[in-house]
């Protein structure tokens, strides 16, 4: 039976041969990235979670995208690190939901909604520049940032080393290219648009989204005695 | 007493002395540029008197480049060593020996926190010992009191008194009365807004160097901008999250605010005041980061609230109304729900209940809509409910015409779960958050 293995003069061959490609261990490293709690996602993503020093975009037409950035900052916040969330227009953290969700709230650096676009790009690159948070979070609301302003916030969250996760309802948002990760959030299953070194698209399959709240509401029930 | 003299080597103003506040709270200036310190009680705490020199050489060299000091016995003899053998240190009781070698000509250093009322007389006992072939000050101790009385009269008395060390100058407690604040005239109006940070900053700092002596914080800081023409002057008030002496702060604050006026004008002239507080004391630990994530924080939060920007830490209230129930403050204050209460008042019983407990509990949507979106029945129709029974009731005071609001789970028809309720007074269904 012919083994599988290659002998002892082959591999001293292909050494001799290859040798002077061989590269340090680390830098094959798989990039750094902020782990979100939820596994299949953290599996598939080379950066086993949101990627750091890189901007993130969540397309969120069914919702999910808003659990799924808490369940990263509650790792974070007790781990003591920092996060850090821009409220949009529309609507804001709930914090008893955070609380739920076991964020540290003393961790968490809530912004209130910028009032025009360049106030909300000038916000996170202030966010960024002070090298403490770990994820930002940011909800743009229907409009995604332009392309110029994608790249501007790729090389600050570059330099300081931080992920920032950018929320859009735009159906259409630019499918910029500074972008490391792109998620689009459907009824059904979640899809990876973009995504460094993985095959894209790539679907995730997702549980009915008030499956996590059914447990909430018996326990809802418990607690007002009904 | 040991006296530190530092020669700024230009004229200054008299409150640069609250600078050297930190290395004794006795202190003198004197016009043209000395300072004056007693540091007998104070060198030990900066580990001896050499460090301290450093120190304070390090603090004035960041306004005056070419300061000099010493250290002597007396306030005259460190004036005069400074100018003698500059940054050196006299050790206690040597300092007669010090200056014996010292050229004639240094007599008219030999002050200290008063000025010679006469110098042309001063220069005239330097003309006339060199006259008689005396070069050195050790050389004019030999001659008696009364000599240089008959003729120099008082100067004469007080000099042979210094060689001798018997004049006493005592260098009392500096009560810093003067007002925080800074003029500046600028020769080339200025209208672009690097040029005119740039001033601005160089004002600041010595304030900022002020504040460090005195042991305060900037509470509040006020610039007023003087046009060049018709007499405009812009009004420019900062006012950090909390009381700080950060000098980057101060600067990021005054560019997000200046970068908003209009400097079509130019400046030719501004003045900063700033409105002082007591400094926070804090022990700082070995082991912990020179700026600490709170000042970072605190810097940003004061950025973001003068852009108004509500910065801050979500804090969970007791409220029944879950857009009340919540709150965003500069600093984190923990939260725990309390626990329903009866307060006894006379004969009667109050009972107050907590909201919080429950909700500790309730599901809660993850976004909640600032204002609750009333929506129509045909939008109401495109949802699909998720139970025919609300889920929860809210209700404030019945007895007082409640709103009462049924809430329910519903889906939309792109997928998201909205938390909607029926509003029992108005009967109609309004949209308030979403499980995304």
């Amino acid at each position: 039976m012919p083994t599988l293995l290659p002998n002892r003069s082959s591999l001293e061959k292909l050494r001799q041969e290859m040798g002077s490609r061989l590269v340090q261990t680390e830098c094959v490293a798989p990039p750094m990235g902020v782990r979100t709690g939820w596994g299949p996602m953290d599996q598939f993503l080379i950066w086993r979670g949101f990627p750091k020093a890189a901007v993130s975009l969540l397309v969120t037409e069914a919702g999910g995208a808003t659990t799924l950035w808490e369940r990263s900052a509650a790792l974070i916040t007790q781990n003591n690190q920092w996060v850090a969330w821009v409220n949009g227009d529309l609507s804001v953290l709930n914090p008893w939901d955070l609380r739920q969700r076991s964020v540290n709230l003393s961790k968490l650096l809530c912004v209130a909604s910028p009032k025009s676009e360049k106030q909300r790009f000038w916000v996170l690159q202030e966010l960024m520049s002070l090298c403490l948070f770990e994820l930002i979070g940011c909800d743009c609301g229907p409009l995604a940032p332009r392309e110029a302003q994608v790249r501007q916030l790729k090389k600050v969250a570059m330099r300081y080393q931080t992920a920032l996760v950018l929320f859009t309802s735009s159906t259409r948002p630019i499918a910029s290219s500074f972008y490391s990760l792109i998620l689009e959030f459907k009824k059904d299953h979640v899809v990876v648009r973009r995504a460094l070194h993985r095959p894209t698209p790539h679907l995730l399959e997702r549980r009915d989204l008030y499956a996590d709240t059914l447990p909430q509401l018996t326990a809802g029930r418990l607690a007002f005695g009904s | 007493m040991r006296t530190l003299c530092l020669n700024l080597q230009r004229d200054a103003s008299p409150s640069v002395a609250e600078n050297f506040l930190t290395f004794s709270p006795r202190v003198h200036y004197r016009a043209p540029g000395l300072v004056f310190m007693d540091i007998t009680s104070t060198a030990k705490m900066f580990g001896g008197e050499q460090n301290l020199l450093d120190e304070a050489l390090y603090v004035s060299r960041e306004f005056f480049v070419d300061a000099v000091g010493a250290i002597a016995d007396s306030p005259w003899g460190a004036q005069a060593l400074s100018a003698e053998r500059p940054n050196g240190i006299s050790l206690p009781t040597c300092e007669l020996g010090d200056l014996n070698n010292a050229s004639l000509a240094r007599l008219h250093q030999l002050e200290g926190l008063i000025a010679w009322s006469r110098p042309r007389e001063v220069e005239h006992i330097v003309d006339f010992f060199h006259m008689l072939g005396v070069q050195r000050l050790g050389e004019i101790r030999r001659f008696e009191v009364d000599s240089f009385r008959e003729r120099w009269q008082e100067t004469g008395t007080l000099i042979w008194k210094r060689l001798h060390g018997l004049d006493k100058q005592v260098i009392s407690p500096l009560l810093p009365t003067e007002a925080l604040q800074d003029f500046v005239h600028l020769d080339f109006p200025v209208s672009l807004l690097p040029f005119l940070l740039h001033c601005i900053e160089k004002s600041l700092q010595r304030l900022v160097a002020r504040l460090q002596g005195r042991g305060e914080f900037a509470r509040k800081i006020l610039i007023h901008l003087f046009c060049e023409y018709s007499n405009e002057v812009h009004q420019v008030e900062l006012q950090p999250a909390s009381p700080a002496r950060d000098l980057e702060l101060f600067m990021k604050l005054i560019e997000n605010k200046i970068a908003a006026v209009s400097l079509d004008n130019p400046i030719h002239q501004f003045e900063i005041s700033v409105v002082p507080c007591p400094e926070k004391i804090q022990q700082m630990s070995l082991f912990e980061p020179r700026t600490p994530d709170k000042d970072k924080l605190n810097q940003l939060v004061s950025v973001f609230n003068q852009a108004d920007l509500t910065t801050g830490f979500l804090r969970p209230k007791d409220e029944i109304w879950p857009e009340d129930s919540w709150d965003l403050t500069p600093e984190f204050e923990s939260y725990e729900p309390g626990a329903h209460a009866v307060a006894i008042d006379g004969q009667s019983f109050k009972i107050k209940p907590a909201y919080s407990i429950a909700l500790t509990q309730a599901p809660r949507p993850s976004r909640l809509l600032k204002k609750p979106k009333a929506i129509s029945q045909k939008e109401v129709e495109r949802f699909q409910f998720l139970s025919t029974q609300p889920i929860e009731r809210l209700e404030s005071s019945w007895w007082d015409g409640s709103r009462g609001r049924d809430y329910y789970f519903a889906l939309s028809e792109k997928g998201e779960f909205a938390w909607i309720f029926y509003d029992q007074l108005e009967q109609c269904y309004y949209l308030h958050g979403y499980f995304d």
